[in-house]
């Protein structure tokens, strides 16, 4: 079965644990005792647990476990939440939980206790008709470390019908490369690189399904086809990437889109409506703790 | 689910559009008969014409296809060409290429006001005129290109 790419949109909630966000998270301990919360490299957070007895739970919690409706954002309009994290030992357990408004079905686990010692990200379904009042990150189990490299509350991933006219994945290293004057060839230096690209040339006349349907270019509502990018394009303001999943050729990671490319082109007896879109990777922080399977997501 | 053909989904766009408002007239002005029909019948053409008095045929060919692949090597859609024969033949009140010459307007109407659906388009067309032993049938071949998805 052919697995087409996909990307989200319409953030609702992100925390991409950096500094912005992290000094509003309160703590909440049982048994676990819990470090102050830090983020490293201004890009993922450090679950940091010195003592574990009794319950051995621990949790931080966006903003505060207190007042009610904090969040306030609808399940049902924003159904996804998407979240990486790794641990560094298999006994300290990550787990994530969303508390809904009081008078509803109370929480729901989107990550179940578990551990990974390289990056995982899940995608999961929220109970729709709720009202997400907050969340939380727990550190479970056992002394040691659980990361969170960014938790995503959106609308959903919108599933791209085709690549019909062309897909590059330009996966690129991890340094630049620069002109030494007086001298023939370029000089290698680690001190930072050009992002990955993928560009991807799709035929907006094939689409499969009715509006709104997996395999159409059109979202419900949507008025042209392809809509799902201007979306995007027009809110990378408040929405700094999106989480892209390259559907068969494998890989997910996070990117940005350049300004997407919506062509005509036509010969003597041919219209062609088409659409090009370059997504660039996007990363807080170096690559350099991760592996490549861990930074394109291969094992996901 | 069966997926009908390029040749029977343009039967159906012709059998909708084609003459809807018997645009297609003899010499005297009035509508004629005209049918839309599948290439290759069992039955005589020349029967077509003297005994079930049509005045215009327009008959769909069997179709090229050619797989729109995906780059994950899926097929996506189909391109495919659709010939669609004009013919007519001299007859008391019909003047096989004026009635031809309407029947071409008309097509081209059709391609012109619903390209839509899945994507339609004349490509090109050929006259194809027979000397039959006695009459000529007037043809021309007209072919259309048919862009469509997998359903």
């Amino acid at each position: 079965m052919s697995v087409k790419p996909s990307i989200t949109y319409g953030h609702a909630f992100l925390d991409d644990c950096g500094v912005d966000l992290m000094s509003l998270y309160a703590k909440t301990e049982d048994g676990q005792t819990l470090q102050a919360l830090e983020t490293i490299d201004d890009d993922y957070y450090k679950l940091g647990v010195t003592g574990s007895i009794g319950n051995k739970i621990g949790f931080w919690s966006y903003p505060d476990e207190g007042g009610s409706d904090e969040l306030a954002l609808s399940s049902t309009a924003y159904p996804f939440i998407i979240i990486r994290y790794k641990t560094n030992s298999s006994s300290i357990k990550a787990k994530v939980e969303l508390v809904f408004h009081a008078g509803g079905s109370g929480s729901q686990v989107v990550l179940a206790e578990t551990s990974s010692l390289t990056w995982k990200t899940v995608v999961v379904a929220i109970t729709p008709s709720e009202t997400i009042d907050h969340l939380r990150l727990y550190a479970n189990g056992a002394t040691g470390i659980v990361y969170y490299e960014f938790i995503l509350i959106c609308k959903g991933q919108f599933q791209i019908p085709n690549t019909a006219n062309g897909f590059d994945f330009d996966p690129a290293p991890r340094y630049a490369e620069y002109i030494v004057p007086g001298a023939v060839g370029n000089e290698r230096d680690c001190m930072g690189a050009e992002p990955s690209i993928v560009t991807m040339n799709c035929d907006l006349d094939i689409d499969t399904g009715s509006i709104g349907d997996v395999g159409n270019w059109l979202r419900t509502a949507d008025v042209i086809k392809g809509e799902v990018f201007i979306d995007i394009s027009h809110n990378a303001k408040s929405e700094p990437f999106q989480w892209i999943d390259l559907g068969d050729l494998i890989g997910q990671f996070k990117v940005t889109l350049d300004k997407p490319d919506f062509n005509r082109r036509t010969s003597q007896s041919e219209a062609n409506h088409l659409l090009e879109l370059i997504f660039k990777e996007y990363r807080r922080g170096p690559a350099n703790d991760e592996t490549y399977i861990e930074r394109f997501g291969l094992d996901l | 689910m069966v997926v009908y053909s390029a040749q029977r989904n343009m039967k159906t766009y012709l059998d909708t559009y084609f003459n809807d408002a018997a645009q297609i007239t003899g010499d005297g002005g009035g509508a004629v008969n005209v049918i839309v029909a599948f290439d290759n019948p069992n039955y005589p053409i020349s029967r077509v014409f003297i005994d079930k008095g049509v005045k215009l045929i327009a008959s769909v060919g069997q179709s090229e296809s050619q797989s729109i692949v995906d780059s994950d090597h899926y097929p996506v859609g189909y391109d495919e060409k659709v010939p669609v024969t004009l013919a007519a033949m001299d007859q008391a009140g019909v003047t096989a290429i004026l009635v031809l010459e309407k029947g071409e307007a008309e097509l081209r109407r059709v391609a012109e006001t619903y390209p839509f659906g899945s994507l339609r388009r004349i490509t090109g067309s050929n006259p194809e005129t027979e000397w039959h032993g006695g009459f000529y049938i007037f043809k021309v071949q007209y072919v259309f290109s048919y862009k469509r998805n997998l359903t």
